[in-house]
Protein backbone atom coordinates (compact mmCIF):
# COMPACT_ATOMS: atom_id res chain seq x y z
CA UNK A 1 0.00 0.00 0.00
CA UNK A 2 1.35 3.37 -0.56
CA UNK A 3 0.40 4.67 2.53
CA UNK A 4 3.00 7.58 2.50
CA UNK A 5 1.61 9.04 -0.92
CA UNK A 6 -2.06 8.71 0.84
CA UNK A 7 -1.36 10.22 3.87
CA UNK A 8 0.64 12.99 1.91
CA UNK A 9 -2.71 13.47 0.07
CA UNK A 10 -3.98 14.26 3.56
CA UNK A 11 -1.08 16.88 4.49
CA UNK A 12 0.93 17.32 2.37
CA UNK A 13 4.50 18.62 3.97
CA UNK A 14 5.02 15.16 6.11
CA UNK A 15 7.87 13.81 5.19
CA UNK A 16 8.09 10.10 6.93
CA UNK A 17 10.70 9.16 4.21
CA UNK A 18 13.52 11.08 5.30
CA UNK A 19 13.37 10.08 9.35
CA UNK A 20 16.89 8.58 10.30
CA UNK A 21 16.20 7.65 13.88
CA UNK A 22 17.97 10.43 15.54
CA UNK A 23 15.38 10.38 18.59
CA UNK A 24 15.11 14.03 19.04
CA UNK A 25 11.67 13.80 18.73
CA UNK A 26 11.23 11.13 21.77
CA UNK A 27 13.72 12.99 23.80
CA UNK A 28 11.07 15.41 24.09
CA UNK A 29 8.20 13.45 24.05
CA UNK A 30 5.70 13.77 27.28
CA UNK A 31 3.88 10.60 26.01
CA UNK A 32 7.29 8.54 25.49
CA UNK A 33 8.07 9.44 28.52
CA UNK A 34 4.98 7.93 30.24
CA UNK A 35 4.13 5.37 27.89
CA UNK A 36 7.20 2.95 27.28
CA UNK A 37 6.36 1.22 23.78
CA UNK A 38 5.32 4.62 22.14
CA UNK A 39 8.02 6.71 19.87
CA UNK A 40 6.56 9.20 17.43
CA UNK A 41 9.68 7.71 15.38
CA UNK A 42 7.88 4.11 15.51
CA UNK A 43 4.69 5.58 13.80
CA UNK A 44 6.41 7.53 11.35
CA UNK A 45 8.47 4.53 10.52
CA UNK A 46 5.72 1.98 10.28
CA UNK A 47 3.86 5.07 8.23
CA UNK A 48 6.76 4.98 5.89
CA UNK A 49 7.09 1.31 5.17
CA UNK A 50 3.47 0.61 4.59
CA UNK A 51 2.56 -1.50 7.83
CA UNK A 52 -0.21 1.05 8.79
CA UNK A 53 -3.10 -1.51 9.25
CA UNK A 54 -2.06 -2.32 12.94
CA UNK A 55 -1.89 1.72 13.28
CA UNK A 56 -5.20 2.08 12.06
CA UNK A 57 -6.81 -0.11 14.94
CA UNK A 58 -4.60 1.07 17.73
CA UNK A 59 -5.22 3.46 19.96
CA UNK A 60 -1.50 4.16 19.60
CA UNK A 61 -2.00 6.92 17.17
CA UNK A 62 -4.33 8.92 19.21
CA UNK A 63 -2.03 9.42 22.46
CA UNK A 64 -0.41 12.36 20.88
CA UNK A 65 -1.10 15.17 22.56
CA UNK A 66 -0.03 17.62 19.82
CA UNK A 67 2.48 19.38 21.60
CA UNK A 68 4.55 19.83 18.97
CA UNK A 69 7.75 19.29 20.58
CA UNK A 70 8.83 16.38 17.83
CA UNK A 71 8.09 18.59 15.01
CA UNK A 72 9.90 21.57 16.35
CA UNK A 73 13.18 19.45 17.34
CA UNK A 74 13.19 17.48 14.13
CA UNK A 75 16.19 17.67 11.73
CA UNK A 76 14.71 16.46 8.76
CA UNK A 77 11.09 18.61 9.01
CA UNK A 78 9.80 15.35 9.23
CA UNK A 79 6.76 16.51 11.05
CA UNK A 80 5.88 13.59 13.29
CA UNK A 81 2.70 15.03 14.72
CA UNK A 82 1.17 15.46 11.51
CA UNK A 83 2.34 12.32 9.82
CA UNK A 84 -0.25 11.01 13.08
CA UNK A 85 -3.12 13.43 12.45
CA UNK A 86 -2.91 12.48 8.85
CA UNK A 87 -3.30 8.41 10.48
CA UNK A 88 -5.87 9.36 12.45
CA UNK A 89 -7.74 11.23 9.46
CA UNK A 90 -6.79 7.81 7.72
CA UNK A 91 -8.55 5.96 10.43
CA UNK A 92 -11.69 8.16 10.73
CA UNK A 93 -12.01 7.39 7.16
CA UNK A 94 -12.45 3.74 7.91
CA UNK A 95 -15.08 4.52 10.57
CA UNK A 96 -12.30 3.92 13.49
CA UNK A 97 -12.46 7.63 15.11
CA UNK A 98 -11.83 7.51 18.35
CA UNK A 99 -14.77 7.88 21.03
CA UNK A 100 -13.25 10.80 22.24
CA UNK A 101 -13.04 12.26 19.12
CA UNK A 102 -17.06 11.44 18.31
CA UNK A 103 -18.27 12.84 21.29
CA UNK A 104 -15.96 15.57 20.70
CA UNK A 105 -17.73 16.26 17.28
CA UNK A 106 -21.67 15.58 18.49
CA UNK A 107 -21.18 18.41 21.11
CA UNK A 108 -19.60 20.38 18.24
CA UNK A 109 -22.84 20.53 16.67
CA UNK A 110 -25.61 19.90 19.40
CA UNK A 111 -23.66 22.55 21.69
CA UNK A 112 -21.28 24.60 19.89
CA UNK A 113 -18.14 23.76 21.82
CA UNK A 114 -16.54 20.68 22.65
CA UNK A 115 -18.05 20.91 26.59
CA UNK A 116 -21.30 21.64 27.48
CA UNK A 117 -21.52 24.69 29.66
CA UNK A 118 -21.04 23.99 33.19
CA UNK A 119 -22.11 26.09 36.48
CA UNK A 120 -19.98 25.95 39.42
CA UNK A 121 -19.90 26.00 42.55
CA UNK A 122 -17.72 29.07 43.94
CA UNK A 123 -16.71 30.27 47.34
CA UNK A 124 -19.84 31.16 49.05
CA UNK A 125 -21.40 27.73 48.02
CA UNK A 126 -23.50 29.28 45.06
CA UNK A 127 -23.87 27.83 41.72
CA UNK A 128 -23.10 30.14 38.76
CA UNK A 129 -23.63 29.62 35.48
CA UNK A 130 -22.48 31.33 32.58
CA UNK A 131 -25.67 33.50 31.83
CA UNK A 132 -25.14 34.93 35.40
CA UNK A 133 -22.29 36.42 35.35
CA UNK A 134 -23.02 38.71 32.13
CA UNK A 135 -20.71 37.65 29.53
CA UNK A 136 -21.73 36.56 26.22
CA UNK A 137 -24.19 34.37 25.20
CA UNK A 138 -23.23 32.45 22.13
CA UNK A 139 -25.71 32.15 19.48
CA UNK A 140 -26.91 28.99 18.70
CA UNK A 141 -27.81 29.27 15.29
CA UNK A 142 -24.62 28.38 14.29
CA UNK A 143 -25.11 24.88 15.04
CA UNK A 144 -27.29 24.41 11.60
CA UNK A 145 -23.80 26.50 9.90
CA UNK A 146 -21.65 24.13 11.75
CA UNK A 147 -23.74 21.19 10.46
CA UNK A 148 -23.27 22.46 6.74
CA UNK A 149 -19.25 22.86 6.77
CA UNK A 150 -19.23 19.32 8.47
CA UNK A 151 -21.03 17.77 5.65
CA UNK A 152 -19.46 19.47 2.81
CA UNK A 153 -15.93 19.09 3.95
CA UNK A 154 -15.89 15.68 3.47
CA UNK A 155 -16.61 14.74 7.28
CA UNK A 156 -16.42 11.22 7.96
CA UNK A 157 -18.65 10.98 10.82
CA UNK A 158 -22.47 11.02 10.96
CA UNK A 159 -23.32 13.02 13.72
CA UNK A 160 -26.88 14.30 14.01
CA UNK B 1 -15.12 30.82 22.71
CA UNK B 2 -14.19 29.48 26.20
CA UNK B 3 -13.67 25.87 27.34
CA UNK B 4 -16.93 25.74 29.49
CA UNK B 5 -16.25 26.54 32.95
CA UNK B 6 -13.07 28.80 32.63
CA UNK B 7 -15.50 31.64 33.11
CA UNK B 8 -13.11 33.85 34.52
CA UNK B 9 -10.12 33.91 32.15
CA UNK B 10 -12.77 35.91 29.68
CA UNK B 11 -14.30 38.03 32.68
CA UNK B 12 -10.51 39.04 33.83
CA UNK B 13 -9.27 39.56 30.15
CA UNK B 14 -12.00 41.91 29.00
CA UNK B 15 -11.45 43.71 32.34
CA UNK B 16 -7.30 44.41 31.33
CA UNK B 17 -8.03 45.37 27.98
CA UNK B 18 -11.22 47.98 29.17
CA UNK B 19 -8.48 48.97 31.58
CA UNK B 20 -5.93 49.70 28.80
CA UNK B 21 -8.23 50.72 26.02
CA UNK B 22 -8.07 48.27 23.64
CA UNK B 23 -10.10 48.23 21.00
CA UNK B 24 -11.84 44.79 21.05
CA UNK B 25 -15.43 43.53 20.02
CA UNK B 26 -16.58 40.37 21.72
CA UNK B 27 -18.48 38.22 18.84
CA UNK B 28 -21.30 36.13 19.64
CA UNK B 29 -21.73 34.45 16.41
CA UNK B 30 -17.94 32.62 16.67
CA UNK B 31 -17.70 29.68 17.24
CA UNK B 32 -15.12 26.42 18.12
CA UNK B 33 -12.01 26.94 16.18
CA UNK B 34 -12.14 23.34 14.56
CA UNK B 35 -8.73 22.21 16.13
CA UNK B 36 -10.60 19.43 18.01
CA UNK B 37 -11.81 18.24 14.16
CA UNK B 38 -8.40 18.62 12.80
CA UNK B 39 -7.58 14.77 13.60
CA UNK B 40 -10.60 13.48 12.58
CA UNK B 41 -10.85 15.38 9.11
CA UNK B 42 -8.39 18.15 8.12
CA UNK B 43 -11.01 20.10 5.37
CA UNK B 44 -13.29 20.17 8.77
CA UNK B 45 -11.02 22.01 10.57
CA UNK B 46 -9.56 23.90 8.02
CA UNK B 47 -13.11 25.29 7.16
CA UNK B 48 -13.96 25.98 10.27
CA UNK B 49 -10.83 28.06 11.20
CA UNK B 50 -11.16 29.88 8.55
CA UNK B 51 -14.93 31.43 9.10
CA UNK B 52 -13.90 32.70 12.23
CA UNK B 53 -11.02 34.34 10.24
CA UNK B 54 -13.37 35.35 7.49
CA UNK B 55 -15.70 37.14 9.98
CA UNK B 56 -13.10 39.30 11.88
CA UNK B 57 -11.84 40.13 8.17
CA UNK B 58 -15.53 41.09 7.11
CA UNK B 59 -15.55 43.10 10.21
CA UNK B 60 -12.01 44.62 9.10
CA UNK B 61 -10.55 43.16 12.40
CA UNK B 62 -7.61 41.01 13.78
CA UNK B 63 -8.66 38.20 15.89
CA UNK B 64 -7.86 37.54 19.43
CA UNK B 65 -7.39 34.35 20.91
CA UNK B 66 -7.16 33.92 25.30
CA UNK B 67 -6.69 30.02 24.09
CA UNK B 68 -3.20 28.78 23.28
CA UNK B 69 -4.95 25.69 21.10
CA UNK B 70 -7.28 28.27 19.21
CA UNK B 71 -4.25 30.96 18.55
CA UNK B 72 -2.08 27.75 16.63
CA UNK B 73 -5.05 26.55 14.76
CA UNK B 74 -6.33 29.51 13.21
CA UNK B 75 -2.19 30.85 12.28
CA UNK B 76 -2.00 27.08 11.00
CA UNK B 77 -5.08 27.28 9.21
CA UNK B 78 -4.57 30.67 7.89
CA UNK B 79 -1.10 29.54 6.70
CA UNK B 80 -2.19 25.92 5.15
CA UNK B 81 -4.94 28.13 3.05
CA UNK B 82 -3.19 31.27 2.09
CA UNK B 83 -0.38 28.40 0.71
CA UNK B 84 -2.67 26.13 -1.56
CA UNK B 85 -4.68 27.74 -4.53
CA UNK B 86 -6.45 24.22 -4.16
CA UNK B 87 -7.67 24.37 -0.46
CA UNK B 88 -7.95 28.14 -0.61
CA UNK B 89 -10.61 27.61 -3.43
CA UNK B 90 -12.40 24.51 -1.29
CA UNK B 91 -12.58 26.63 1.99
CA UNK B 92 -14.41 29.89 -0.07
CA UNK B 93 -16.36 27.72 -1.90
CA UNK B 94 -17.69 25.97 1.09
CA UNK B 95 -18.15 30.04 2.87
CA UNK B 96 -19.51 31.19 0.08
CA UNK B 97 -22.61 29.46 0.63
CA UNK B 98 -22.71 31.47 4.02
CA UNK B 99 -22.12 34.82 1.99
CA UNK B 100 -18.10 34.55 3.52
CA UNK B 101 -15.09 34.57 2.02
CA UNK B 102 -11.66 33.88 3.67
CA UNK B 103 -8.78 36.37 2.38
CA UNK B 104 -6.16 36.16 4.58
CA UNK B 105 -5.41 39.60 5.75
CA UNK B 106 -6.59 39.53 9.61
CA UNK B 107 -3.74 38.31 12.23
CA UNK B 108 -4.21 35.97 14.69
CA UNK B 109 -2.97 37.78 18.16
CA UNK B 110 -2.91 35.37 21.68
CA UNK B 111 -3.87 37.75 24.28
CA UNK B 112 -0.54 37.21 26.30
CA UNK B 113 1.42 39.06 22.84
CA UNK B 114 -1.56 42.02 22.60
CA UNK B 115 -0.20 42.66 26.29
CA UNK B 116 3.30 42.19 25.89
CA UNK B 117 3.32 44.45 22.33
CA UNK B 118 0.70 46.61 22.24
CA UNK B 119 0.08 47.41 26.28
CA UNK B 120 4.06 47.27 27.14
CA UNK B 121 5.72 46.68 30.28
CA UNK B 122 6.10 50.36 30.96
CA UNK B 123 2.30 51.23 30.52
CA UNK B 124 1.76 47.83 33.01
CA UNK B 125 4.95 49.66 35.38
CA UNK B 126 3.12 52.97 35.46
CA UNK B 127 -0.50 51.48 36.17
CA UNK B 128 -0.08 48.92 39.34
CA UNK B 129 -1.43 50.19 42.47
CA UNK B 130 -0.66 46.79 44.29
CA UNK B 131 3.37 45.68 44.60
CA UNK B 132 3.06 41.81 44.15
CA UNK B 133 6.49 41.68 45.85
CA UNK B 134 7.12 38.27 47.90
CA UNK B 135 5.19 36.16 45.64
CA UNK B 136 7.45 33.97 43.87
CA UNK B 137 5.56 32.28 40.58
CA UNK B 138 6.05 29.33 38.64
CA UNK B 139 5.15 30.19 35.00
CA UNK B 140 3.27 27.73 32.44
CA UNK B 141 3.20 28.84 28.67
CA UNK B 142 1.68 25.97 27.30
CA UNK B 143 2.72 24.23 24.31
CA UNK B 144 0.90 25.88 21.30
CA UNK B 145 1.97 29.44 21.56
CA UNK B 146 5.58 28.63 22.01
CA UNK B 147 5.63 25.52 19.38
CA UNK B 148 5.84 25.20 16.03
CA UNK B 149 8.58 28.55 15.84
CA UNK B 150 6.37 29.35 12.89
CA UNK B 151 3.59 31.24 15.24
CA UNK B 152 5.45 31.41 18.70
CA UNK B 153 5.16 33.84 20.51
CA UNK B 154 8.07 33.52 22.33
CA UNK B 155 11.95 31.04 22.40
CA UNK B 156 10.16 27.62 21.80
CA UNK B 157 13.41 26.50 24.17
CA UNK B 158 13.87 29.36 26.19
CA UNK B 159 10.52 31.42 26.59
CA UNK B 160 10.75 34.91 29.01
CA UNK B 161 8.12 37.11 27.89
CA UNK B 162 6.01 35.65 31.14
CA UNK B 163 8.93 36.21 33.78
CA UNK B 164 9.28 39.69 32.43
CA UNK B 165 6.13 40.52 32.89
CA UNK B 166 5.44 38.75 35.96
CA UNK B 167 8.41 40.28 37.30
CA UNK B 168 7.22 44.24 36.38
CA UNK B 169 4.51 43.68 39.12
CA UNK B 170 7.36 42.75 42.06
CA UNK B 171 6.68 38.97 42.22
CA UNK B 172 9.44 36.69 41.16
CA UNK B 173 8.90 34.06 38.69
CA UNK B 174 12.49 31.98 38.64
CA UNK B 175 13.18 28.28 36.48
CA UNK B 176 12.16 25.29 37.43
CA UNK B 177 12.87 22.24 36.01
CA UNK B 178 9.39 21.09 34.81
CA UNK B 179 8.55 24.26 33.34
CA UNK B 180 8.20 23.54 29.91
CA UNK B 181 6.21 20.14 31.10
CA UNK B 182 2.87 20.07 28.40
CA UNK B 183 -0.59 20.00 30.61
CA UNK B 184 -1.55 16.89 28.35
CA UNK B 185 -5.25 17.85 27.20
CA UNK B 186 -5.16 15.56 24.30
CA UNK B 187 -3.56 12.98 25.70
CA UNK B 188 -6.57 12.81 28.49
CA UNK B 189 -9.15 12.26 26.00
CA UNK B 190 -7.51 8.52 25.92
CA UNK B 191 -5.72 8.02 28.92
CA UNK B 192 -7.13 9.84 31.53
CA UNK B 193 -5.52 8.29 34.77
CA UNK B 194 -2.31 8.36 33.21
CA UNK B 195 -3.02 12.22 32.26
CA UNK B 196 -4.01 13.32 36.03
CA UNK B 197 -0.42 10.92 37.14
CA UNK B 198 1.62 13.14 34.37
CA UNK B 199 -0.08 16.74 35.80
CA UNK B 200 0.40 15.56 39.43
CA UNK B 201 4.23 15.57 39.52
CA UNK B 202 4.05 18.83 37.59
CA UNK B 203 1.68 20.37 40.53
CA UNK B 204 3.63 18.82 43.36
CA UNK B 205 7.17 19.46 42.47
CA UNK B 206 5.71 23.27 42.54
CA UNK B 207 4.83 23.00 45.41
CA UNK B 208 7.72 21.48 47.01
CA UNK B 209 9.62 23.89 45.15
CA UNK B 210 7.74 26.20 47.77
CA UNK B 211 5.99 28.44 44.59
CA UNK B 212 3.08 30.46 45.61
CA UNK B 213 0.71 29.71 42.50
CA UNK B 214 0.82 28.83 38.77
CA UNK B 215 0.33 31.42 35.93
CA UNK B 216 -1.31 30.11 32.49
CA UNK B 217 -2.45 31.46 29.33
CA UNK B 218 -4.44 28.91 28.35
CA UNK B 219 -7.95 27.89 29.46
CA UNK B 220 -7.26 24.27 28.56
CA UNK B 221 -3.62 24.26 30.60
CA UNK B 222 -5.38 26.02 33.38
CA UNK B 223 -8.60 23.62 33.64
CA UNK B 224 -5.93 20.32 33.01
CA UNK B 225 -4.02 21.89 36.52
CA UNK B 226 -6.95 23.44 38.54
CA UNK B 227 -9.82 21.76 38.00
CA UNK B 228 -8.71 18.24 39.19
CA UNK B 229 -6.70 19.08 42.32
CA UNK B 230 -8.47 17.05 44.22
CA UNK B 231 -8.76 14.37 42.15
CA UNK B 232 -5.06 14.31 41.60
CA UNK B 233 -4.08 14.47 45.07
CA UNK B 234 -5.69 10.98 45.82
CA UNK B 235 -4.19 9.63 43.03
CA UNK B 236 -0.99 10.24 44.30
CA UNK B 237 -1.49 10.14 47.78
CA UNK B 238 -0.18 13.57 48.41
CA UNK B 239 -1.84 16.99 48.58
CA UNK B 240 -0.77 19.01 45.27
CA UNK B 241 -3.17 21.90 46.51
CA UNK B 242 -1.96 25.56 45.14
CA UNK B 243 -3.42 28.03 43.47
CA UNK B 244 -3.31 27.84 39.53
CA UNK B 245 -4.84 32.24 38.05
CA UNK B 246 -4.59 33.63 35.12
CA UNK B 247 -2.03 36.23 34.29
CA UNK B 248 -4.60 37.98 33.59
CA UNK B 249 -6.25 38.04 36.70
CA UNK B 250 -2.62 38.39 38.58
CA UNK B 251 -2.18 41.63 36.40
CA UNK B 252 -5.61 42.50 37.05
CA UNK B 253 -4.98 42.29 41.52
CA UNK B 254 -1.41 44.90 40.73
CA UNK B 255 -3.67 47.18 38.72
CA UNK B 256 -5.83 47.14 42.09
CA UNK B 257 -9.19 45.73 40.72
CA UNK B 258 -11.38 43.36 43.45
CA UNK B 259 -10.92 39.51 43.37
CA UNK B 260 -14.60 39.30 42.19
CA UNK B 261 -14.07 41.68 39.29
CA UNK B 262 -11.54 39.41 38.00
CA UNK B 263 -13.21 35.98 38.78
CA UNK B 264 -11.26 34.68 41.16
CA UNK B 265 -14.26 33.23 42.91
CA UNK B 266 -14.61 31.34 39.82
CA UNK B 267 -11.24 29.37 40.10
CA UNK B 268 -11.26 26.16 41.56
CA UNK B 269 -7.87 26.19 42.85
CA UNK B 270 -7.37 27.75 46.64
CA UNK B 271 -6.33 30.71 45.38
CA UNK B 272 -7.83 32.91 48.63
CA UNK B 273 -4.45 31.53 49.84
CA UNK B 274 -2.94 33.84 47.50
CA UNK B 275 -4.88 36.54 48.28
CA UNK B 276 -4.20 36.08 52.03
CA UNK B 277 -0.14 36.53 51.14
CA UNK B 278 -0.99 39.69 49.85
CA UNK B 279 -2.97 40.91 52.69
CA UNK B 280 -6.38 40.76 50.52
CA UNK B 281 -9.65 39.71 52.38
CA UNK B 282 -11.34 37.85 49.85
CA UNK B 283 -15.03 39.40 49.65
CA UNK B 284 -18.27 37.28 50.21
Amino acid sequence: MDSVGELKRIIEWIRPEVCFRCNKCVSGCPVAKKVDTYRPNRIVRMAYLGIVDELLDSEEIWLCTQCFTCTERCPMDVAPADVIIALRNMASRMGKTHTAWVKMAQNIIRLGGILPEMGIVTWDKKLIKRADLGITIYKRTDRTKLRQIFKESGMPLEVE
Amino acid sequence: MIVSEQYQYEISAKKILDFFGVDYRVCPEFHCCGEPMKCVNVMTWLTMASRIIAMAERMGRDVLTLCNGCYLSLNKAKKIITDSKRRKAEVNRILGKDGLEFNGSARIRHIMSVIAEDIGLERIRESTRRNLRGLVLATHYGCHVLRPYDFAIDDPENPTVLEKFIEVLGARAPYYPERMDCCMILFANVRPRDADLIRGEKLLAIKRRGFDAMITICPLCQHSYETRQRRISKLLKADVSIPVIYYTQLLGLALGMSPRDLGLHLNMSPTRRLLGKLGIVSDP
